[in-house]
């Protein structure tokens, strides 16, 4: 029992860290600060919470158009055969309203987002304990007004349990 | 001959040079001779100015219809104030040939909020009477709650105006355990009709939300409240710096300004000398340059240096000055 405890509280508190590390790398990178495109804010660090979501925002229809980064971390599955190592899954949603969508780059925002998020994730030694890899990155939709495109990373992290038994 | 032809005709002309403006002066002087016995005539006092008005039944006891005095004026968006009650102005008659004519809607709450510079501003509301209990937007929620929404007037102004979706207030009679409501929706147009937008009334329409015990300050019975920041000013000094005196832990760099004054309180143009004192064996986790005035310091995603404290003091050469200010690193979500 107490084990089980512990293992919830490691798992909770990787993902804790891994979300401000992806902060971390989206708010400094300056072309997605410029991509996302926010003439009101003054440092990369006011998009948090503006612009840049560690959890998923769902935009409402008579919201103002704004682009923005979502993303969540998470293990699927905490308890496995596998005793040393757990999957870690990132998932970064790239929304934009219809609105701001186009640019001067040949390419729709989210499009340009994507690209700018796969410059700054994909094999990425910051998650987990083998390079992060890019599964699968689609375009979906929110609501009437906003598209996005979805990447999910998938890595593996060293079991939580481990270290603690 | 003459003159009593010139007599005849100033005596005729005295209300007005026309028929028209004779007529309308003399019905001005007939309408203050008639409100002077009238029990609609009250004094109030509407800009900070006393002054007499007729105020007789509008659609409820709560909205009433004012009329001016003849060459009195008063605007959508004004208070009046009669007794210890304040009244919203709005819906004013322009054809003012006799007399201004507006709708006053009796004042039931006080609306006060933090604006983007700190100050606390309030402002008296009058609420529309046809609350409902519906949500006032879909919020996908997966859980149906009921939630009282209803219109608030108020007037526009230059704080009024910024006010916007998703913001915040405390209303309610009990003031240890009150209700919030969040702006769902804001009119500007409906009850602003003039071309300079500078006199109306803004109508927001508040849903019931939930409290938030850690950011909504029942003291001050301000929603969302945010501590503002004291500015760091030493000896002939300030260190300026945007928002809070924080430096987020993997965040860019933080930029703060040197400001030097004179002994009249003059801004003077000196180079600025920066000290800076870390908690011993942290140094390796901050990354810093001096650009003209500005002191651009950077902190790294490093846990062992959240919620430490970063020294940073202002002098310059050959001047008596001195500022210390203790920046403090925090998380960056």
């Amino acid at each position: 029992m107490s084990a089980t405890r512990t293992k919830r509280l490691y798992s909770s508190k990787n993902i804790i860290k891994y979300k401000r590390q992806l902060a971390t790398m989206f708010i400094n990178d300056d072309r997605m600060v410029e991509l996302i495109n926010n003439a009101e804010v003054k440092t990369p660090e006011d998009l948090m919470y503006k612009n840049i979501f560690p959890f998923i925002r769902i935009p409402e229809a008579p919201d103002e158009q704004l682009s923005y980064l979502c993303y969540r971390v998470y293990m699927p599955q905490v308890y496995s055969s596998n005793m040393f190592f757990q999957k870690l899954v990132v998932e970064v949603y790239a929304i934009s309203h219809q609105g701001v969508m186009v640019t001067d780059e040949g390419a729709t925002r989210i499009d340009l987002l994507a690209e700018e998020i796969e410059n700054i994730l994909n094999y990425s030694t910051e998650f987990g304990k083998k390079p992060l890899e890019l599964i699968s990155n689609i375009e979906d939709g929110f609501g009437n007004n906003h598209r996005c495109r979805i990447l999910r990373y998938e890595t593996e992290d060293v079991d939580p349990c481990v270290s603690t038994k | 001959m003459r003159d009593a032809w010139n007599l005849h005709d100033r005596i005729l002309t005295a209300d007005g040079a026309t028929l028209r403006d004779r007529t309308a002066t003399r019905a001005q002087r007939d309408y203050v001779r008639g409100s002077e016995g009238s029990l609609s005539r009250k004094t109030v006092i509407i800009n900070d100015e006393e002054r007499d008005v007729l105020l007789t039944s509008g659609s409820s006891d709560h909205i009433k219809t004012v009329q001016s005095m003849p060459n009195e004026v008063f605007y959508e968006g004004d208070y009046m104030l009669w007794g210890d009650r304040y009244w919203l102005i709005s819906d004013v008659d322009r054809d003012a040939e006799i007399r201004y004519r507006g709708t006053a809607r009796q004042c039931n709450r006080q609306l006060r909020w933090q604006n983007a510079k700190g100050e606390i501003v309030s402002r008296w509301c009058a609420s529309d009477e046809r609350a409902t209990n519906t949500q006032g937007l879909s919020y996908r929620e997966n859980v149906d709650k009921i939630k009282t929404v209803f219109t608030l007037f108020i007037p526009l102004d230059e704080e009024t105006a910024k006010l916007r979706r998703y913001h915040r207030f405390i209303m309610d009679v009990d003031l240890e355990d009150p209700d919030v409501y969040v702006i769902t929706s804001r009119n500007v147009i409906s009850k602003v009709y003039d071309p300079e937008q500078i006199h109306g009334v803004i109508m927001i329409t508040v849903s019931q939300d939930e409290r938030n015990q850690e950011h909504d300050n029942l003291e001050l019975q301000v929603a969302d409240y945010d501590e503002p920041a004291e500015p760091a000013i030493g000896t002939n000094c300030e260190i300026a710096f945007e928002g809070k005196p924080t430096i987020k832990a993997g965040g860019s760099y933080k930029e703060f300004t040197a400001v030097f004054y004179d002994s009249a309180g003059n801004e003077v143009d000196i180079a600025p000398v920066w000290d800076l004192t870390f908690v011993p064996d942290t140094e390796d986790y901050y990354e810093y340059y001096e650009d003209g005035k500005s002191l651009f310091i950077k902190a790294a995603n490093e846990p062992s240096i959240l919620r430490s404290q970063v020294r940073i003091e202002l002098k310059a050469a050959g001047m008596d000055c001195d500022c210390v200010l203790f920046a403090k690193v925090v998380y960056v979500l």
